[in-house]
């Protein structure tokens, strides 16, 4: 075979060069557009309020974009720019058809790009990690990824497989494989329920990145560095090694993302060695590449910028890798899984070695092409901030992850470790604008600088020059060889799928409905139903887990782990990858609705330091006025742990506080300590003056507790805090640490002031008031409260909470007088605006004599109250 | 399953390894490819001690890589 009768391929021909720059400039877009939305995400964890109310652009919605936009508006078409560049010249023949490329530039930009992005800003998504465009974006997706096989695989098919040089088996592999992993994540979880969706989930999960990104960016690597250095690659067939191990090994390594769950522990297993064996792979792929770079000497990762972008991802797929093994095994995941360092491990590939990969190639590629201009000025600008950009980013979101990971094992409330994030969060933002600027420069260098001669590339492939001729024997047994060992990575890709999506999914099956308890109703109402569309499309999951796992740490802060068969209607599963907020796998009975819908119009109402968005467009104007998209959204937050409620309502109880103890007496009372966790978790709804007043508090139905002008005993204050208060949104805070619960009800405590009527204001002398207030007191008030004020009354009954009892709680002047004029909503206590001031103030004398101070000062708020009381007096 | 699976893949590699172990001819054949690449750019490739003779292209010229 002789160059002669091989013609030029199309490598440069003019339309190909179209082709490359058209998704060159599509990349750009796409990373610059992607990488705003993640800057928006990123502020929103701090600033919850910035650029909110409405859905299109709420946090949820924005989340999804940034990530599918970097998958398939970046890396897509960074990658397909460097196949339209790479494929000829390692096949030496045309792509399938210029025509055909040209289709999937539109479909792939215009149709799935821009559609998926503007479907998932109008809410319309699926809440499944790397598949987040909705089905029949996705569908497109599939289709392009086939149209990538005829366009790039069938090339290949004639090279001979003795021939083809380890980034060509790269490319063929990823197309292939993309292409029959991509339905896999995206559809079968709409098919199989919770757990056994998720086995399925988890594999997309990582095929997204093992088999679409890794092998690309690897296939970037080995082309660029013998291009850059003019020497071989170290060992092809180490090089061949590390590709089969890549596309045997990967696909196993999907259910690491759902250690410590319900699926089927084997499963679980299996996955975690398949990940160190990935990482012994990594280590094989990578010395083989720095060694490539390595034998050439001459300074060419210093002189070649995208050289040195290829180095650096190299450098960090190393890094990247050995981290995502060791994030794997069990004993460290219980750890840090759900945390930043999470995401700082997600950014660390895509960005540091993915991006960095393609970068590298698409530099190098807009070096050759004719007649445009490059900048290597403003390039190596764009390197080092990237470079510092990434590192900074992942030293912060790893340390944020090591904080959240110390204090989620602690016994302290979940709001501890989203407060102590906030520091962390806001340096991530800082950190992306680096990386935005970095990428606006990498984008700049392509139309700076001095344009090159139209000529330039004319004659960058050479045809094929004369082979050497070799044994043919030999090649018929390595053809065979690889070949058979290429179908072996088909097969073992249906392995993994039966081994860790069939099977798990039958033994669940079979797990499912052996453990299902009895007379455990399942299946959501059309309102619930509607409520879990609105908590999918909204990016909830990505916050919220709804899976406790078995870990000591998740089992005391949200009670029994998540059985399969509590999973059994989610369609498709929520598990989520990532805590932000708490779990809610158990949020059945925790909350009233009008708490969660206060909580969803505004949660800074009710948590005061939440960063969770709000959610305004669910809203009239007001938390009092949902609409009924928000009652089913929180219909929908009740059915989540209701059916373990029912089966096990002993240890669900046994976590509401509904067993506790009185701390021992004695401590010193530390009302700055009370106040500080007072302003923390409590001042949301009762205000910074325990009024309750503040517009959160308001919305409750019944209202938020008025701590000032009304004085509870220490008992009371203490029960409310373990167990929360019944028929009210007051929830439990046994989660507090003993010396903070000791300090806030002190605090409570101290709170009242409910001073003695002063005879200056006084309408009549006591004993007539106390006359007066009888009458006032048996005419109106005596059918809830009961004849003594014990509030026993015959109407008692009636209503979720009970009427107060006046034995207990005293009353302030003040207090009275406002409750009686304006009653107290969402309780049975109305309005009574006809009593006259005269008779208000009558009555409360009257009420303020059934009032019997605790007789022991022993218990927690006591000493606080007392000498509060004392003070007042 | 998995340690079947995770055998077998070690095994066909390990089969690889020692085939290129046994075998000159396998062994500089399956190193060809990296040699072909490069003369597919028009870079001279130094296989089996010798250095194949071809044109240097334009793109492979060091203009790209002076600083």
């Amino acid at each position: 075979m002789t160059a002669d009768s091989i013609p030029l391929p199309e490598a440069q021909s003019p339309a190909l060069q179209k082709l490359i720059r058209a998704h060159t400039y599509a990349a750009f877009a796409g990373l610059l557009l992607a990488s705003l939305f993640g800057i928006l995400v990123s502020i929103k964890f701090y600033a919850p309020a910035f650029l909110g109310g409405h859905g299109w652009d709420t946090w949820g919605r924005l989340r999804y974009d940034h990530t599918q936009g970097i998958l398939y508006a970046w890396l897509g078409n960074a990658f397909i720019a460097f196949l339209y560049y790479a494929v000829p010249i390692l096949t030496r023949r045309g792509i399938t058809s210029v025509r055909l490329g040209w289709i999937m530039f539109w479909v792939w930009n215009v149709v799935a790009v821009l559609g998926g992005w503007s479907l998932v800003l109008a809410g319309v998504s699926q809440p499944l990690e790397w598949a987040e465009f909705p089905l029949p974006i996705a569908a497109v997706i599939e289709i392009s990824l086939i149209l990538l096989i005829l366009q790039f695989a069938l090339p290949f098919w004639k090279c001979g497989a003795t021939r083809l040089y380890v980034a060509g088996w790269y490319i063929l592999g990823s197309v292939i494989f993309t292409a029959l992993a991509y339905p896999i994540g995206n559809l079968i979880p709409h098919f199989l329920p919770g757990a056994m969706g998720a086995a399925f989930s988890g594999l997309w999960i990582h095929d997204a990145v093992g088999i679409f990104v890794t092998p690309l960016a690897t296939a970037i690597a080995y082309f660029v560095i013998p291009a850059v250095t003019r020497r071989p690659i170290f060992s092809h067939f180490y090089s061949m090694i590390g590709f089969w191990l890549l596309f045997l090994v990967y696909p196993l390594n999907g259910i690491h993302h759902y250690i410590y769950s319900s699926i089927p522990m084997a499963a679980q297993h299996a996955s975690e060695v398949a990940s160190i064996y990935q990482g012994i792979d990594v280590i094989i792929v990578v010395v083989n590449l720095l060694l490539s770079i390595g034998i050439a000497t001459d300074g060419a990762v210093a002189r070649d910028i995208p050289l040195r972008y290829i180095w650096t991802s190299v450098v960090i797929y190393l890094v990247v890798s050995i981290q995502g093994s060791i994030q794997a095994i069990m004993a460290f995941n219980r750890y840090i899984h759900f945390t930043d360092w999470v995401i700082g491990h997600s950014h660390l590939a895509m960005i540091g070695f993915a991006s960095f990969a393609a970068m590298g190639g698409m530099a190098h590629i807009w070096q050759r092409m004719p007649g445009v201009r490059s900048s290597r000025r403003l390039l190596a600008w764009s390197y080092w901030l990237t470079v510092i950009g990434l590192g900074l980013m992942v030293v912060d979101l790893t340390s944020a992850g090591l904080v959240q990971a110390n204090l989620w094992q602690q016994h302290i409330p979940w709001i501890n470790s989203v407060r102590a994030s906030r520091t962390y969060w806001i340096v991530r933002s800082s950190t992306g604008f680096l990386l935005l600027a970095g990428f606006i420069t990498f984008g700049a260098s392509f139309f700076a600088g001095e344009r090159h001669p139209a000529e330039a590339a004319a004659a960058a492939v050479s045809p094929e020059l004369e082979h050497a001729r070799g044994n043919p024997r030999m090649d018929h047994w390595i053809t065979t060889a690889y070949g058979a060992t290429f179908g072996a990575g088909l097969l073992f890709f249906f392995i993994s799928f039966a081994a860790l999506g069939v099977l798990p999914a039958l033994r669940l099956h079979e797990i499912i409905a052996r453990t299902t308890p009895p007379d455990v109703h399942l299946v959501l109402t059309p309102a619930e139903k509607r409520g879990q569309q609105i908590y999918a499309r909204n990016g909830c999951a990505y916050c919220h887990t709804e899976q406790v796992r078995f870990t000591p740490a998740d089992e005391w802060r949200f009670g029994p782990p998540t059985q399969a068969w509590e999973t059994d209607d989610e369609f498709p599963q929520m598990w989520g990858t990532r805590r932000i907020g708490p779990d809610l796998a158990r949020e059945s009975g925790r909350r009233t609705e009008d708490w969660q819908l206060v909580h969803l119009y505004n949660p800074r109402f009710t948590v005061p330091d939440s960063m969770m968005p709000s959610f305004l467009w669910l809203f009239r104007g007001g938390p009092g006025k949902p609409t009924e998209a928000a009652r089913d959204l929180v219909a929908y937050l009740n059915t989540l742990g209701r059916a373990a409620r029912k089966a096990e309502p002993q240890a669900q109880a046994q976590l509401a506080g509904a067993v506790y103890e009185f701390p021992e007496c004695g401590g010193t009372s530390d009302l700055g300590a009370g106040k500080k966790v007072f302003t923390h978790n409590c001042a949301g709804c009762h205000g910074a003056d325990g009024r309750g007043r503040t517009e959160g508090g308001r919305a409750l139905r019944p209202v938020a507790f008025d701590l000032a002008d009304f004085r509870l005993p220490p008992e009371r204050i203490w029960r409310a805090l373990m167990q929360g208060v019944p028929g009210t949104a007051m929830p439990t805070w046994n989660k507090l640490p003993e010396s903070q619960l000791r300090a806030v009800a002190d605090y409570v405590g101290s709170l009242a002031k409910t001073p003695p009527l002063q005879r200056k204001d006084a309408w009549a002398s006591k004993s007539t008031l106390m006359l007066g207030g009888q009458r006032v007191f048996d005419t109106h008030c005596t059918r809830c409260h009961g004849d003594n004020g014990a509030g026993d009354g015959p109407d008692a009954g009636k209503y979720k909470r009970p009427p107060a009892n006046f034995h207990q709680i005293q009353v302030s002047f003040v207090g009275a007088s406002y409750v009686i004029r304006n009653g107290v909503p969402g309780s049975g206590m109305p309005a009574w605006p006809l009593l006259t001031p005269a008779e208000i103030q009558a009555v409360t004398v009257y009420i303020r004599s059934f009032y019997q101070p605790p007789a022991s000062p022993c218990p927690p708020g006591a000493s606080a109250a007392a000498q509060a009381q004392k003070e007042a007096q | 399953m998995i340690a079947w699976i995770v055998g077998i893949i070690t095994v066909i590699l390990l089969l690889f390894i020692f085939w290129r172990r046994s075998s000159r001819t396998f062994r500089d054949r399956v190193e060809e490819p990296k040699y072909l690449f490069l003369e597919s750019l028009g870079i001279p490739a130094p296989r089996n001690g010798k250095r194949a003779k071809s044109k240097s292209p334009e793109e492979n010229k060091d203009e790209f890589t002076q600083s």
